[in-house]
């Protein structure tokens, strides 16, 4: 499975491979990171350009561009099949954080088995979701591709459920109820559940041959893999099927005895002294019964009584009878010592390998498998880690594994801090690689954040650097991007998500925009940026474009001295044209002005934007006062050197008109103000 | 406020891993919902309904259309798990089934979805596209139907370095479609002209975010200061279009907005801090009361239960769906004879801020996602929800 699929585009599909054509003549193959799990290749020189053809810089307008090419991995995940178990195995994962959450009430041995239990039936769920896309085309409509489902992808799930359940057992389930260590009633379990061949055989005979089922192939067979399969019930009610049953004695006495076959079943409280007592009484019940030539009549109910017997000649002899060295194992166990200790088990498991042509005829679910009864869970994450091609499935078991005992990496006590250090660090490396490989899809990066919350040595540092670099395309997606910086507490994310989006709008000339974007997170100096663009703006057209957003500031004006200028001065024309109270806009001009609010660029303008209030007839809008200070302006402007040329010239235009005007004004307003001052000396 | 976490009542959910991040879900109009939905035909099994989601944010994106079959429950069914894998736990309800029909792949996020009709939808998309689809029968008999594209519109608000401007919302009215722009502009399509009929820039110099028909020719758009806004698309230049403005009072988000079903001049907005604000359109220009909810994270979309606009729902980006129940409150309180107080009953619950304070029940429908919930819809008992954690989960007996 390890098959990093080259694509030219972003299609779930592996395409076939193409070829990145590097010129012979000092030419090299460039590199170049995307987000994630994917780079860019390309040539870093370009086959000689044909100059007459009026090709400029190399790849621009020659007319021969090189196209770029996407190389992207562990992309097996991402078709729709695998994206419902990556969101329904997300679910699971928060579960089982949030139930292990620091101040949560200490969760059981049972939580870890429900949640263990959970993802395989995930596993499961998506296996029978490959397997019914390829009997019914109606479901491939549904997951919207027309891919051919693969059998290999349902195989290797199978295979992984088979792990899962196997650690399940040996690790989850047993460890803290190894009072007496027994374990095989799981496994026994365990291998019904994944080889149901004794079932399909039996139904075999039972359909083809109901009248005399002993006639079939395979009776025999079925009979013998129901007992190693520790099934006495079937197996006895298979051999009562058999025609002579009850006409012979010997079928009596073997049905006796698998009846009598002792079972430790964990409920019955009974101790593994006693229970190996009985087991040994029993065996030797079956060796005096074979002594006695109970079933020299029959060859078939013999060879199954050594069996019963725990006879290694017909125990080795049952072996081609399995399918694999750990059906045999089980089987074997069961007759010959039904109170293995898990510590044992690798023991067994490497004879039973031995028996099965050695390590190497085997497969690396071989491997896996062993590594899990040897319990060495390191080598089971290595061994998964190197044979599948993404991590979906190493980070969620080791996470558990982590999560349920974390020093199940060293059976040593001493070393259990290190082991679980170590199993620590495996876990956050693998569930951040996981975690990296969502965020490398278009779609899936939420998901992949989930997981990178919870790594806590790295994952905050990666998630940032990775929410940085996904596109913002749409508003929709810079929302998100944002909301969930902000939850995070990443606030420089949402600080250069909303300058991108600023920048971009402003891009567009659409400053309100990029106005509301730069007000979102409170960035004061891109606010008086773009303040400034408005103001300049409105220099240029004589108009304010962003009225509506202007009109509204509230307290965000005072954000940056700019903004709040320019909410001032445009609430100084709403005062002029909409409420026609000219001496508040007066007053409010002048303070603007004295108050160095405005910048210096802009003083021509509101000089000239003077004018109408100082060269009122009817009324003084303005007093001497603030006429003097006007003036004082006035001068201080003139002699200012950095005053953009532009200004300049207005202000060369305007500067005799508005110092007459301003000093008339002066003039009437010290008359009146003369007056009044008379008028209350008099009184 | 009170926070039901269990109810009587028979809640039931039924979800599915839909491999898409969903943006938008609605459920198809019937005629009568409560006689159709209540009661599915017992010779023919549970009733089908019908509804329509869009999806985001993926390299292709697509329309689907999918049939729920739901009857009323005979059992009590667990009511707030999240969709189960069939091995370890029942895959649905027994009484429920989630199927998709048919889909069609549209160019770019699907941003909204309204019905024209029956059997005719209208979608606007992140790439400045509206369509118009049908869903016809493909074959008789057989119940399949497939989706069409009967009429579309490209750049419907008009585009800038070659990048067409988004649709944000999208309204419809009798033949009529209005989208609200990114950019702050206004287009009316007209379902018989593949011209547009109407095309007002600078309604607003921020991002619209969402778009009501109040009236044929009468518009409220949201934008993402806390404003809304009257736009009159008759007016001859932008300037007489633009009526009054609604403030919210800070300058926040509003993401979603909603009409009551009777009284077109009621209207909600979802905000980005988690509060719901009511607006009477023929009042003054702010929020006459606000609720505060899902803890204050962002409110995808909020709608009045359309055939019981006593009933509120609303979802939010932290995975929320919550109920609003103003049925209490709606009820007259039995003092000094309210009973026959005409002018109480005229009053809308949701604008009686003691009313909304002590005597509307707020549960969760659902139990919290990991992951933003964008969209929700309602008919008749039935709630509608999708999400970014590409599931869909519809609910049944929200609504008795």
């Amino acid at each position: 499975m390890i098959l990093p699929s080259v694509s030219g585009g972003g299609g779930s599909a592996p395409p076939p491979p193409t070829q990145v054509t590097v010129p012979q003549s000092g030419g090299a193959l460039g590199v170049a990171w995307q987000r994630g799990n994917a780079l860019t290749l390309f040539p870093t020189r370009f086959p000689p350009l044909d100059r007459s053809a009026g090709g400029g810089a190399a790849g621009s307008s020659g007319g021969q561009t090189q196209p770029l090419t996407l190389v992207s991995w562990e992309r097996s995940l991402f078709e729709p099949v695998f994206r419902k178990l990556i969101n329904e195995s997300a679910q699971i994962f928060i579960q089982l954080q949030r139930g292990v959450a620091p101040g949560c009430r200490d969760v059981g041995r049972d939580f870890y088995l429900q949640i263990s239990r959970q993802y395989r039936s995930v596993i499961r769920d998506c296996q029978e979701l490959l397997d019914g896309a390829g009997a019914d085309p109606n479901t491939m409509a549904v997951d919207g591709t027309g891919d051919t489902p693969s059998v290999a992808q349902s195989e290797l799930l199978y295979k992984l459920e088979l792990i899962w359940n196997l650690v399940e057992v040996l690790v989850i389930e047993t460890r803290p109820v190894s009072k007496n260590g027994i374990i095989l009633p799981q496994l026994v379990q365990w291998c019904c559940l994944h080889f149901p061949e004794a079932d399909q055989k039996a139904r075999h005979v039972l359909t083809e041959n109901p009248e005399q089922p002993e006639m079939h192939a395979h009776f025999w067979d079925a009979l013998l893999l129901f007992l190693i399969q520790g099934r006495t019930e079937q197996a006895q009610k298979l051999l009562r099927l058999h025609s002579d049953f009850g006409n012979t004695e010997a079928f009596g006495s073997l049905d006796e005895l698998i009846r009598k076959m002792p079972r430790y079943s964990p409920q019955l409280m009974m101790s593994s002294v006693d229970f190996d007592f009985r087991f040994k009484h029993w065996q030797k019940e079956v060796r005096s019964r074979l002594d006695e030539g109970d079933f020299a009549s029959s060859h078939e109910l013999h060879r199954l009584a050594l069996v019963l017997s725990g006879s290694e000649e017909a125990l080795s002899e049952m072996a081609d009878k399995c399918e694999t060295w750990y059906q045999w194992m089980i089987g074997k166990l069961l007759f010959t010592q039904p109170d293995v200790k898990s510590y044992d088990l690798s023991y067994h498991a490497q004879q039973a390998i031995n028996k099965f042509g050695g390590l190497s005829g085997m497969t690396s679910l071989d491997s896996i498998l062993l590594a899990v009864m040897e319990s060495d869970i390191a080598q089971v994450i290595n061994e998964l880690s190197s044979t599948l091609d993404n991590h979906w499935f190493p980070a969620h078991l080791l996470d558990l594994l982590y999560h349920t005992d974390p020093s199940a990496f060293e059976t040593n006590p001493e070393d259990a801090i290190a082991a679980a250090n170590a199993c620590g660090s495996l876990r956050e490396y693998l569930i951040l690689e996981y975690g990296t490989c969502l965020m490398s899809h278009r779609s899936l990066w939420q998901v992949g954040a989930l997981y990178m919350d919870h790594c806590p040595t790295q994952g905050k540092y990666r998630l940032e650097l990775l929410l940085e670099r996904i596109p913002l395309d749409t508003e929709t997606k810079a929302n998100k991007i944002m909301a969930m910086a902000n939850e995070r507490g990443m606030y420089s994310i949402v600080g250069s998500t909303c300058r991108v989006m600023g920048m971009q709008a402003l891009r567009e000339k659409r400053i309100g925009s990029a106005m509301a974007w730069a007000l979102r997170s409170q960035d004061a100096q891109f606010t008086t940026f773009l303040a400034d663009q408005l103001l300049l703006q409105y220099c240029e057209e004589g108009s304010f474009t962003s009225a509506d957003l202007l009109d509204h500031l509230g307290s965000s004006m005072v954000l940056s001295d700019r903004l709040t200028f320019l909410a001032k001065y445009r609430e100084f024309h709403r005062l002029c044209s909409e409420e026609q109270d000219f001496k508040a806009a007066a007053s409010l001009l002048h303070s603007l002005m004295w108050s160095r609010m405005a910048p210096k660029y802009f003083w021509v303008t509101l000089l000239i934007d003077a004018l109408p209030f100082v060269s009122c007839q009817d009324e003084v809008l303005l007093s001497s006062e603030q006429t003097y200070e006007l003036l004082h302006c006035l001068q201080e402007i003139s002699k200012d050197e950095s005053l953009p040329k532009k200004q300049k010239l207005l202000l060369e235009e305007h500067e005799p008109q508005i110092r007459l005007e301003l000093s008339r004004n002066l003039a009437i307003a010290l008359m009146e103000e003369g007056d009044e001052q008379a008028i209350t000396l008099a009184r | 406020m009170m926070m039901d976490s269990s109810r009587a009542g028979g809640l039931t959910s039924c979800g599915q891993y839909v491999s898409r991040k969903i943006n938008v879900v609605r459920w198809q109009p019937v005629t009568h919902p409560w006689a159709q939905l209540a009661h599915g035909d017992p010779d023919r099994g549970p009733s089908a309904k019908h509804f329509v989601s869009g999806s985001w944010d993926d390299d292709r994106n697509q329309l689907q259309w999918w049939d729920f079959r739901g009857s009323q429950p005979s059992a009590m069914d667990d009511s707030e798990d999240p969709p189960r894998s069939r091995s370890a736990h029942p895959p649905q309800s027994a009484h429920h089934s989630l199927q998709l029909a048919a889909q069609l792949d549209v160019c770019g996020d699907v941003q909204g979805i309204q019905f024209l009709s029956d059997d005719t939808l209208a979608a606007a998309t992140s790439q400045g596209q509206v369509q118009v689809v049908q869903a016809k029968a493909s074959n008789a008999g057989s119940g399949r139907v497939a989706l069409e594209s009967a009429r579309h519109w490209s750049t419907v608000h008009g585009q800038r370095f070659g990048s067409p401007y988004g649709c944000m919302g999208l309204a419809v009215f009798e033949g009529l479609i209005a989208t609200g722009g990114q950019n702050g502009s206004v287009a009316v399509l007209d379902v018989k002209s593949s011209t547009p009929v109407g095309k007002l820039d600078g309604v607003d110099s921020s991002s619209l975010t969402d778009i009501l028909f109040i009236k044929q020719n009468s518009l409220l758009v949201s934008n993402v200061r806390g404003q809304m806004r009257l736009v009159d698309t008759r007016a001859p230049d932008i300037k007489s279009a633009v009526g009054t403005t609604y403030v919210f009072g800070e300058p926040i988000r509003i993401n979603s907005i909603a009409q009551h079903a009777s009284q077109p001049h009621i209207v909600c907005s979802g905000m980005e801090n988690g509060s719901i604000a009511f607006w009477d359109l023929r009042g003054q220009p702010h929020p006459i009361t606000i609720l505060k909810g899902h803890e204050n994270s962002s409110i995808s979309e909020v709608i009045f239960h359309p055939q019981q606009p006593e009933h509120v729902l609303s979802c939010s980006q932290n995975g929320e769906v919550w109920h609003w129940n103003g049925t209490a409150a709606s009820r007259p309180v039995l003092t000094q004879g309210t009973a026959n107080n005409p002018g109480m009953d005229n009053k809308c619950l949701w604008f009686n801020n003691d009313a909304l304070k002590h005597r509307v029940n707020t549960e969760a429908l659902m139990q919290s996602q990991h992951l933003p919930i964008n969209s929700l819809d309602a008919s008749g008992p039935y709630v509608v929800v999708g999400g970014d954690s590409e599931a869909i989960y519809v609910m049944s007996n929200v609504i008795m």
